[in-house]
């Protein structure tokens, strides 16, 4: 009995001590800090006070959770103590590095920033996917060099991320701006040989050329910019703050709705636009006209002529009308047999912003009305056609769809323009040429094909 | 000792107990980490400014893109002139005997304007609109834009698209630039990735060849003046994205130009947000003024350092000398006026970007000049947020130079919501 009342004595004199500590090690715990302020995402602030109790009560890793959900919705200077503390608790922790350095970077304070980025790139990575990031901090300690306008550390530092490509842009368009076009040029080209259709490297390529005289290139080059549509992460902070704003608030409710147009299931767009408007109970958020536009989708193809006007009520009750809410009415419109008020209202919308689709409303709505009326808009239907295939690089197969336009539309230049503009990159001159002196017959003010005939004649032999 | 021996059993058991309930409730003692604040607040102006929302009361999230005082209907009085891209319209505001604002629409079914250009393009003795549309506000590279003229005939205005294939437009500005007596345009095509520089040469009829003066993402405004003072009309402009130039084009007559870089900086990230020409220093010539701190990119962006207003005076020859006057952060327009009455030329500006946590944070000040091109920033309104454009002149009749400004409300906090705000200059504050 004596042993076991000293082991208890022992058990709860330890117990004391270890409770005492605790308690006193509770009274100097890191209490998370959010700011003061209501937001129209009823969602957001009650999210993040819960990720503060969670990280309150535990460790690095919920701080860091606390952190990417503060800098998803903009509070920077908020997340900055979180990502401290987390760092505090964890000194290795990749991603609050990280993002420690980048609320310095966003919040302005740069030299800390780039002091943080160099924290990061010291510790060890941790995983494949980190990779990117240490590609993101070097690059960004480059950008925060020309944000201070130290030109000369910043092409450094962008040299030392070599192979990177928005670091390679960079480096050369440095060299561009300081009269070393020439020393640029290499670059250029060997990333024009990995990405032919890199826009930003056409577009360095146009001015290098013209930095170095040779103005027939340097207009080649700027006619590449024209068809390419590969683009540069030259600014990722969108790409790193996407993710850490759809930890809270609305946001992933408009993810799962993205996900609902894609896969085009109808009746979940529904459910998810309703619940997102009734969490807001009309408090304007700007994501909320995405919100809008599926939901009249929906009710034109439920073919709910009423839901739509509904809709379109609250929608211009707040002052809003374009090219999609002319368009949706004329579809009720035309669901209630209404095909007059229906056709004024798709043409209202075609002024806005023409589109194939439209084009072929209208061209099935005059189909027995007025026939030149229904070839205009199939001729439009075609040009749009056309230029779809050009803007994703199926020069050949825009050819046939910007003919049957030029058929169609004789007065138009536009279908003669974009044929000319075919002919040309696919190095077929003599054609090119005579087409684009077709767009010039019919429109005297077109100086984008002047200039392109200016161009061809200056080079003869080669049509 | 068996009642010690329970004794210690229970506290064996209820001090792990005790400490695991108490502890979620003891307050830390700790002192809470400084929170940073970088937005900028400036002492409250020596001029009263009384404030007005023009037009209807705020419904939704506004997205007016310009504003512009202007005596429309030459009757003497001012009338202001928006841009509303969310209702794809250009209104027109005009005051009413009582000191009320009227609303209407000037022009309707324009695809997000960012810009009317009141002009009497046909030289036929009244006055037309050129809107340069958009296309979309968000960051597009479609080719989306276009500019439409608005043709008055009577009381009607018949619209004809001018020029068209070309990404968003931002702005465009008149002048007989090729000296043929008619009137020619500068345009800025914003763009996205890719952009431009152009000018349209007026070849009758209302028809226009377009000529490409400099290829570059992210023109915004095109000002024309005689900037070199021989005699004809150049045009400067603002280039932004990441390009972050100044350039100016010098008109050598015959429609042929110089294009000039005036200035530059490496820093990608300046966020350059409009151009104006005015004579700031009043030495005769023309200087540009360069509001900074567009930071759209980022879904919620915070003032930077370098963000504020740029004086770029005029020395002759095309030299321009850089002096920065104002570090308010997200600034992104600026407009020029004599608001204190002392015969100087003083500068507004409105943020679209401050820090909106920090209530008392600016969103109008005003930068007043000493005459000797000394600024000093005073504080108009913290309240509404998200101006993306100003206009100085004056609204009420009285002379002097009031505000008018408008709200782009896409960005949070969806708070403190203007559209269209006026600011009534009403003369220096007794001290």
């Amino acid at each position: 009995m004596k042993v076991t009342i000293l082991v208890l004595w022992i058990v709860v004199i330890i117990e004391l001590a270890v409770g005492a500590s605790v308690l006193a090690l509770a009274s100097i715990r890191t209490v998370p800090q959010l700011p003061d302020v209501e937001l129209n995402d009823p969602l957001v602030m009650p999210q993040l006070r819960e990720l503060a109790q969670e990280a309150e009560a535990s460790g690095s890793e919920e701080w860091e959770r606390l952190g990417a959900a503060l800098v998803g919705k903009g509070f920077y200077v908020h997340a900055e103590p979180a990502y401290r503390e987390a760092l505090r608790q964890d000194p290795q922790n990749f991603a609050a590095q990280f993002g420690l350095a980048f609320s310095l970077d966003r919040s302005g304070r740069i030299e800390k920033a780039s002091a943080e980025y160099r924290k990061l790139l010291q510790l060890p990575t941790p995983s494949r996917e980190d990779q990117a990031i240490v590609y993101h901090a070097q690059y960004a300690l480059g950008r925060n060099a020309l944000r201070t306008e130290n030109a000369a550390d910043a092409e450094f530092l962008f040299q030392q991320n070599a192979g990177y490509p928005p670091a390679d842009y960079q480096v050369a368009k440095l060299r561009i701006r300081s009269g070393r076009a020439e020393e640029a040029l290499p670059i250029i080209e060997s990333n024009l040989r990995s990405t032919p259709h890199s826009l930003e490297f056409h577009f360095l390529h146009h001015r290098a050329l013209l930095e170095l005289g040779r103005p027939r290139e340097a207009f080649e080059a700027a006619a590449m910019e024209e068809r390419s549509t590969r683009l540069l992460a030259l600014n990722f902070n969108t790409e790193y703050v996407s993710p850490l704003d759809a930890l809270t608030g609305l946001a992933p409710m408009l993810r799962a709705l993205g996900m609902a147009t894609e896969t085009e299931d109808v009746r979940r767009i529904e459910q998810i636009g309703t619940r997102f408007k009734s969490r807001l109970a009309g408090q304007p958020v700007f994501v909320e006209r995405m919100v809008d536009d599926e939901l009249l989708k929906v009710a034109v193809r439920n073919k709910q002529p009423r839901r739509v006007l509904e809709l379109l009520e609250q929608i211009r009750s707040t002052g809003r009308e374009d090219h999609v809410t002319l368009e949706r009415e004329g579809d009720a419109r035309g669901l209630m047999g209404q095909a007059e008020a229906a056709a004024e209202l798709w043409q209202r919308a075609a002024l806005l912003a023409p589109s194939l689709r439209l084009h072929e409303k209208l061209a099935d709505h005059y189909k027995t009305r007025d026939v030149d009326e229904r070839d205009r808009h199939l001729g439009h239907v075609a040009l749009q056609r056309g230029i779809a295939e050009y803007r994703a690089n199926r020069l050949e197969a825009a050819i046939p769809h910007l003919q049957e336009a030029a058929r169609m539309l004789p007065e138009d230049p536009d279908p003669w323009y974009y044929l000319a503009e075919m002919q040309f990159h696919l190095g077929r001159l003599s054609e090119a040429q005579d087409a684009y002196r077709k767009t010039f017959e019919l429109d005297p003010g077109h100086g984008r094909a002047a200039a392109m005939l200016s161009h061809l004649a200056a080079a003869p032999e080669n049509l | 000792m068996l009642g010690r021996l329970a004794l210690l059993i229970a506290l064996a058991i209820g001090i792990p107990v005790g400490v695991s309930l108490v502890k979620p409730h003891v307050p830390s003692f700790r002192q809470p980490a400084e929170i940073y604040s970088g937005g900028t607040t400036y002492p409250a102006s020596p001029v009263g400014f009384e404030f007005r929302e023009l037009g209807p009361p705020v419904a939704g999230l506004p997205l007016i893109t310009n504003v512009q005082i202007f005596d429309f209907d030459a009757d003497g009085q001012n009338e202001v002139i928006a841009c509303d891209a969310l209702g794809s319209r250009v209104l027109l505001l005009e005051r009413q005997e009582d000191g009320s604002w009227e609303e209407s629409v000037l022009i309707a079914d324009v695809s997000v304007p960012a810009h009317a250009t009141v002009v009497d393009i046909d030289q036929d003795g009244d006055l037309d609109v050129l809107v340069s549309v958009l296309g979309n506000m968000m960051p597009d590279d479609g080719v989306i834009g276009r500019l439409e003229l608005f043709e008055r005939r009577g009381d009607q205005f018949v619209r004809h698209v001018i020029l068209d294939n070309v990404r968003r437009v931002a702005d465009a500005q008149p002048g007989d630039f090729d000296g043929d007596g008619d009137i020619d345009l500068a345009v800025a095509v914003f763009g996205y990735s890719r952009g431009a520089v152009l000018w349209l040469e007026n070849l009758g009829d209302l028809v226009f060849r377009d000529h490409e003066l400099l290829n570059a993402p992210g023109t915004i405004h095109v000002p024309v003046g005689d900037f070199d003072q021989d005699g004809d009309l150049d045009i400067t402009a603002i280039v932004t994205q990441d390009e972050e130039e100044l350039w100016g084009f010098e008109n050598l007559g015959d429609g042929e130009f110089r294009a000039r870089r005036i200035w530059m900086t490496v820093n990608l990230d300046l966020g350059g947000a409009g151009l104006v020409s005015a004579d700031l220093d009043s030495d005769g010539d023309l200087d540009l003024i360069l509001p900074a701190g567009d930071n759209l990119e980022d879904f919620d962006a915070y003032p930077q350092p370098y963000h504020g207003c740029c004086w770029f005076e005029n020395q002759g020859g095309w030299e321009f000398e850089e002096h920065r006057i104002s570090d308010l952060g997200g600034t992104y327009a600026a407009a020029v006026a004599d608001f204190d009455g002392d015969e100087d030329q003083d500068v507004a500006l409105v943020s679209l970007t401050n820090n909106w946590l920090e209530p008392q944070n600016a969103s109008v000040v005003w930068l007043e000049n000493d005459g000797q091109q000394n600024f000093t920033t005073w504080q108009v309104a913290a309240s509404p947020l998200h101006l993306v454009t100003v206009a100085a002149g004056d609204l009420d009749g009285d002379g002097s130079a009031d505000i008018v400004a408008g709200s782009l409300n896409v960005r949070r906090p969806h708070r403190r919501l203007g559209r269209i705000s006026a600011w009534i200059n009403e003369g220096k504050i007794a001290p």
